[in-house]
C-alpha cells in the first residue's frame, strides 16, 4: 500500500491533486490485489497443475495419483501433471515443493508414510504439519495377515492361539524396519499381547518367497502387494488391519472380528500443497477430489488395485494426520526402534 | 632405515590412511548393539570387517616396504579442476539449470589439461546440453530446467 | 511335446507386427540407455511405465523386458573403450576390454561381447522354455542360510580378481563390505555410519561407487599423463573388426562357463547381474591355466561375464514369470506393469494364458536376434569414439557421469558421492588399491551379514543349519575347496596327482 506524504513545497492546489490521485490509487488498491486474488480462485487454473509424488513411477501412490489426476483434470480444465521426486523420507519430493508458491499450482502426495517419517528421522528437514496444508485423501488402503495356504493356520485365532501357547518361537514376516508394514507388525504384537519374532526382509516377493518356503508362520504385507499370490494360490489371507472388511475380499474378517480388539491399521495417501494458498484454491482442489473419489470408474478401478477411494475435508485430513503420527510415534517408543 | 620408509612415503600413507578408516569404524561402530554370533547387533558385523581392514592395511604396509618403492608423476591441476568442475554442476544443475551447470562443468573440466581451448569446449558443452536435453528431459521426462529453476 | 506345440504358438504371438515393434523399441531403447553410465534400465522402465498403460499388457511387457536386457548388451560398450561401465555389472569387463581397447583390439571387444551376451541370453531362454517350473521352485527354496553359503564362495573366489597385491586385494573386499553397511541396518533398524544424512540412510549409491571409482578416477588418472594415446581412424579396418582363431577357441568355452554361472545366480530372486559377473570372472581366473593374463586383454576375461550379465538378467524372468516372485526390483517394476492390466504372471498364469506366457519367452528371443543385429554394425562407429581427441572427450564423460548419476535418484548428493569415491578411487589405483574387490565387497557385505542374520532368526539361534541344508553345505564345501586350492602346495598336490594319472594311462 503506498504511503501518502504530501509534499512540502507543494502549493494547495497541487497538494489537492496529490491527494485526490493518492485517494484514487488507494481506493484502487484494495481492489486491485482483492480482485486479483478473487479473480485467482475464481480463474484457477489458468495453467497446468503439478503433483509432487515422493515415490518412484509404478508405485500405488503414483498410479493412484495417475488417475486421480485424469479426472481432475477433466473437472478442472487445467493438466494435471504428476511429477516423480523420490528419495528416503519423501525429502526430495518436500523440498521440491518448498521451492514454489502457495498459489495452488504445486501440490504434494503425502501418506500414512509421511506421518512415521516425522517420528522416525531426527531431522526430517521439513514439517508437513506446519509447512502444508492439507486437501483431501484419496486412496485408502489396509493391510493383511497372510499364511501359507497349505499351513496349519485357517484362522488368524489358530496363529494368535499358538503364539501364546508358543512364545517367543513363531515367526512373522514384514519388510524393513520403520516402514508401514513392519510398524503395523509391531502394534499387533502388542495390541494382541503375543510374543512372536518380527523377522524383516527387504522386499515383498522374497517375504512371499519366505512364506512358499515355510520358514515364517505369517507375513504382514498389503493385499495389492500380494494380489498377484493371492490368485496363484501362493498365499492365504487371514485377517485384514482395517476397522472394516476389504470390499475385494468380503469373506476374509478384520483383525478385530478375529479378536484383536482395538486393532486398526490404515494406510491412505493424500493430495497436500504450500501453507499459505488461499482457501478458495483449497475448497476448490477439495470439492473436485471429493467428486473424483465419487465417480463410480475411480472407485472400480481402485477395487481393482486393492484400494479404496474416499475423499475428506481439510479438517478431517488434518485431524487423521494427527491420530496416525502420534499413534505411530508411540510404537517407534515403545518398540524400541532407533531413529534415524 | 629412515630411507627405506621416506622413499616410499606415499604409499605408506595410503596404507595409514586405510587404517585409519578402518579404525574409525570400529570406534564408530562399537558404539551400536554388539550381540553374539548368534544373536548379532547391528555392531557385530561391522567391527568384525572393520578389524580385518585394520590387519590387512597393516600387512600392506610391511609389503609396501619390502618392495621396491615406486615413483609416480603427480599434477595436482586436474585434480583441482576436476574435483571444483563437478561440484559446481551438482550445486549448479537443481538451481540455475542445465545448461549453467554443464557449460561451467566443460569449461572447468577443460582447465584441467592445458592448453586451454574455449572454443571447442564451449561447442562440446552446447552439443552436450542439447544431447542431454534430447535423452534425458524429452525422451527419459526426467524434472530437469535447461535455465533458472 | 505339448512345449513345442507352446512355443510354435508363443513365436505366432511374438512375430506379430505390433509385438515385433516394441519389442525393436524396447531392445533398442535399452542398448542406448545401457551405454550411458550411471542411467540404467531401472530408471528407464520405470520411466517407460505409464506410457505401458495405454498399450495392450503383451507389447508392453515385450518393450519394457526388451529395455531390460538391451541394456545388458549396451553395458559393456563404454567400458571396453573408455574403462567407463555403463552399470556396475559392467565394471568387469573394463578389467580385460580396456586393455584390448589399448592393444587396438576394440573391436574384437566389442564383437565378442556381443556374442557372448546373445549366448549367454539365449542360454537362460532355453533353460526357461525346458525347465522353467522345476528351476522355478528350486531357486524359490533357496533360503537365507543357502544364500550366505553362496555369497561367501563369491567373496572368496573374489579374492583373486585382480592382477596385484594379494593382500592388498582383500584388503579392499574388506573395506568394501564395511561401505556397503553404510545405511540402515535392514535386520535391526539401526542406521549406521549415516552421521543424520538423510541421503544415505538407504545406504550409499552403487552407481555412485562405481562410476566414481571406475569413472572419475580412471580420467583423474590419465591427466597425470601429458600424452594419450590417440587411435589413428585410419587403422580401424575390418580386419581389425574381426577376431582370430585363437580368440574364437578361448571364447566359447567361457562364454559357455559365463552362461552357466550367470544362469544360476540370475534365477534366484535377490542376487543381480552384478553378483554373477564378478563370479564368473574369477573362475574363469581360476580354471586358467594361465591366470597372469587376466587384466591384460584376456579373451576369457570378457566373454564370461559378459555372457553371465546376459544370462542372469534372462533368467531372472524365470521365477518372475513361472511364480510371479520378481527376482530384483527390475522385474518388480515389470512385474507390476503386468498387474496393472490384470495379469497376475504365476502358475495360474501358465495354465490359462499359454500363449501370453509362451509369446513373451518367444519375444526374449527375437530380442535378442535383433540386439545381434542391431550391435554388430554399430560397433564400426563406436569404435570411431575412440578418435575423438581426449581434451574433448574426458569433458563430455565428466558430463555424463554427472547427469547419469544424478538421473537415478533425482539426488546431487549422489554426484557428490561419485566425486569422492572419484577421489578415493584416483588414490587407490596410484597405490596398487583395486577397485573391483571394493566393489564386489560392497555389493555382496550386507547380503551377507542380513542372510547370515536372518537365518539364525529361523534356526532360533541354531548355528547348525549353514551344514544342515544341503544347499548351504554344498557351497561352503566348494568355499573349503576354492580355499584348499588357493594354497600352493595343495596346488603342486593336485598336479602330482594328474601327472601321475597321465603317467598310469600311458602305461596301460
Amino acid at each position: 500500500m503506498k504511503k501518502i506524504v504530501a509534499g512540502e513545497n507543494g502549493s494547495p492546489s497541487r497538494i489537492r491533486r496529490m491527494l485526490l490521485g493518492a485517494a484514487a490509487i488507494a481506493a484502487l488498491v484494495p481492489a486491485m490485489f482483492g480482485g486479483v486474488a478473487g479473480a485467482q480462485a475464481q480463474d484457477y487454473p489458468t495453467k497446468p497443475i503439478r503433483i509432487i509424488v515422493p515415490f518412484g513411477p509404478g508405485g500405488l501412490a503414483d498410479i493412484t495419483m495417475r488417475l486421480a489426476g485424469e479426472k481432475l483434470s477433466g473437472i478442472l480444465g487445467q493438466q494435471f501433471v504428476v511429477e516423480n521426486h523420490p528419495g528416503a523420507g519423501g525429502v526430495a519430493a518436500a523440498n521440491e515443493l518448498l521451492k514454489s508458491d502457495p498459489d495452488g499450482y504445486d501440490l504434494i502426495v503425502m501418506s500414512n508414510g509421511t506421518t512415521i517419517a516425522t517420528s522416525l528421522f531426527k531431522n526430517l528437514g521439513y514439517d508437513p504439519q506446519t509447512q502444508f496444508t492439507p486437501i483431501s485423501t484419496l486412496a485408502w488402503f489396509d493391510l493383511g495377515v497372510f499364511s501359507n495356504p497349505e499351513g496349519e493356520y485357517k484362522t488368524l485365532e489358530d496363529f494368535i492361539s499358538k503364539a501364546k501357547a508358543e512364545p517367543g518361537y513363531l515367526n512373522v514376516a514384514t519388510v524393513n524396519p520403520g516402514s508401514s508394514q513392519n510398524l503395523a507388525a509391531e502394534y499387533f504384537r502388542k495390541v494382541a499381547g503375543i510374543d512372536v519374532n518380527i523377522v524383516t526382509y527387504r522386499t515383498s516377493p522374497d517375504i512371499l518367497a519366505a512364506l512358499i518356503r515355510g520358514e515364517v508362520d505369517v507375513a504382514i504385507e498389503s493385499p495389492t502387494a500380494f494380489s498377484g499370490a493371492l490368485e496363484n494360490n501362493q498365499a492365504k489371507l487371514l485377517a485384514v488391519t482395517g476397522s472394516q472388511r476389504n470390499p475385494t475380499y468380503p469373506d476374509v474378517p478384520t483383525a478385530q472380528e478375529a479378536g484383536v480388539e482395538g486393532y486398526e491399521v490404515v494406510g491412505w495417501n493424500a493430495l497436500y500443497t504450500l501453507a499459505g494458498t488461499p482457501d478458495d484454491i483449497i475448497k476448490k482442489l477439495n470439492d473436485a477430489m471429493f467428486e473424483v473419489a465419487g465417480m463410480p470408474e475411480i472407485q472400480k478401478r481402485f477395487m481393482e488395485l486393492g484400494t479404496s477411494a474416499r475423499a475428506l475435508t481439510p479438517d478431517e485430513m488434518a485431524a487423521q494426520f494427527e491420530k496416525d503420527r502420534a499413534r505411530w510415534a508411540e510404537v517407534i517408543e515403545s518398540a524400541g526402534i532407533e531413529k534415524r | 632405515m629412515t630411507d627405506l620408509i621416506k622413499s616410499r612415503i606415499p604409499d605408506l600413507a595410503a596404507c595409514g590412511a586405510l587404517a585409519a578408516f578402518g579404525l574409525a569404524a570400529i570406534w564408530i561402530g562399537s558404539g551400536y548393539p554388539i550381540g553374539s554370533i548368534n544373536r548379532m547387533g547391528a555392531g557385530f558385523f561391522p567391527i568384525a570387517a572393520s578389524i580385518i581392514v585394520v590387519v590387512l592395511a597393516v600387512a600392506a604396509a610391511v609389503e609396501t616396504l619390502l618392495s621396491e618403492p615406486v615413483s609416480q608423476p603427480f599434477k595436482l591441476r586436474p585434480v583441482i579442476f576436476i574435483s571444483v568442475g563437478i561440484f559446481v554442476w551438482a550445486r549448479l544443475i537443481d538451481s540455475v539449470g542445465l545448461i549453467p551447470a554443464t557449460f561451467a562443468l566443460i569449461l572447468l573440466s577443460g582447465l584441467a589439461k592445458p592448453p586451454f581451448r574455449p572454443v571447442s569446449l564451449i561447442i562440446s558443452a552446447a552439443v552436450l546440453c542439447a544431447a542431454g536435453y534430447l535423452v534425458f528431459m524429452w525422451g527419459l521426462q526426467m524434472p530437469l530446467t535447461l535455465l533458472g529453476r | 511335446m505339448e512345449t513345442i506345440h507352446n512355443l510354435g504358438l508363443g513365436f505366432e504371438a511374438a512375430l506379430s507386427a505390433e509385438n515385433l515393434l516394441f519389442c525393436l523399441l524396447g531392445v533398442s531403447l535399452g542398448t542406448f540407455v545401457g551405454v550411458l553410465p550411471g542411467i540404467g534400465a531401472l530408471a528407464t522402465i520405470s520411466m517407460c511405465l505409464p506410457l505401458t498403460f495405454y498399450l495392450d499388457p503383451v507389447p508392453g511387457m515385450i518393450m519394457l523386458a526388451g529395455i531390460f536386457y538391451g541394456a545388458q548388451y549396451g553395458s559393456s560398450t563404454a567400458s571396453i573403450l573408455l574403462n567407463l561401465p555403463g552399470s556396475a555389472p559392467a565394471a568387469i569387463t573394463c578389467l580385460d576390454g580396456y586393455p584390448m581397447a589399448q592393444q587396438g583390439r576394440a573391436g574384437v571387444a566389442l564383437f565378442l561381447t556381443t556374442i557372448a551376451s546373445f549366448v549367454g541370453g539365449s542360454f537362460s531362454i532355453m533353460l526357461m522354455i525346458g525347465f522353467a517350473p522345476v528351476l522355478a521352485d528350486f531357486a524359490i527354496s533357496f533360503s537365507s542360510a543357502d544364500y550366505f553359503s553362496i555369497m561367501v564362495l563369491a567373496l572368496v573366489a573374489a579374492s583373486t580378481l585382480s592382477n596385484g597385491s594379494f593382500i592388498k586385494g582383500i584388503a579392499m573386499v574388506a573395506a568394501g563390505l564395511v561401505l556397503g553397511l553404510v545405511g540402515t541396518d535392514i535386520s535391526s533398524g539401526v542406521p549406521r555410519y549415516t552421521f543424520g544424512i538423510i541421503d544415505i540412510s538407504d545406504g550409499i549409491s552403487l552407481v555412485a561407487v562405481a562410476m566414481g571409482l571406475f569413472g572419475v578416477a580412471e580420467i583423474l588418472n590419465n591427466l597425470m599423463q601429458d600424452e594419450h594415446a590417440v587411435v589413428d581412424a585410419r587403422s580401424i579396418t575390418f580386419k581389425s573388426l574381426v577376431p582370430t582363431r585363437q580368440d574364437m577357441r578361448e571364447f566359447w568355452p567361457a562364454a559357455g562357463r559365463g552362461s552357466v554361472i550367470g544362469a544360476i545366480v540370475g534365477m534366484l530372486p535377490g542376487t543381480g547381474p552384478t553378483i554373477a559377473t564378478f563370479m564368473s570372472y574369477s573362475a574363469e581366473k581360476r580354471l586358467s591355466r594361465n591366470p597372469g593374463k587376466f587384466g591384460k586383454g584376456a579373451i576369457e576375461g570378457i566373454s564370461s561375464p559378459e555372457a553371465a550379465n546376459n544370462s542372469s538378467v534372462q533368467a531372472a524372468f524365470i521365477p518372475t514369470l513361472t511364480l510371479g516372485i520378481p527376482g530384483d526390483a527390475i522385474m518388480a517394476v515389470i512385474l507390476g506393469g503386468m498387474l496393472i492390466h490384470g495379469i497376475a504372471p504365476g502358475p495360474q498364469l501358465i495354465a490359462n494364458d499359454p500363449v501370453l506366457f509362451w509369446g513373451v519367452i518367444a519375444s526374449f528371443w527375437i530380442g535378442n536376434v535383433f540386439l545381434l543385429i542391431l550391435n554388430i554394425p554399430l560397433i564400426g562407429i563406436w569404435v570411431r569414439l575412440l578418435t575423438v581427441p581426449y581434451h574433448l572427450l574426458y569433458p563430455g564423460m565428466l558430463f555424463f557421469i554427472c547427469i547419469g548419476v544424478y538421473s537415478v535418484n533425482n539426488s546431487t548428493f549422489d554426484v557428490m558421492l561419485t566425486l569422492i569415491f572419484g577421489l578415493i578411487g584416483f588414490g587407490m589405483m596410484r597405490f596398487g588399491f583395486p577397485a573391483a574387490p571394493l566393489l564386489l565387497g560392497f555389493v555382496l557385505g550386507p547380503l551377507i551379514e542380513e542372510n547370515f542374520r536372518r537365518a539364525l532368526v529361523l534356526s532360533r539361534g541354531n548355528l547348525d543349519v549353514f551344514v544342515s541344508r544341503p544347499v548351504s553345505a554344498t557351497f561352503l564345501g566348494l568355499t573349503l575347496l576354492v580355499l584348499l586350492a588357493s594354497i600352493p602346495q595343495v596346488r603342486g598336490l593336485f598336479g602330482l596327482i594328474a601327472k601321475g594319472r597321465k603317467g598310469q594311462a600311458v602305461n596301460e
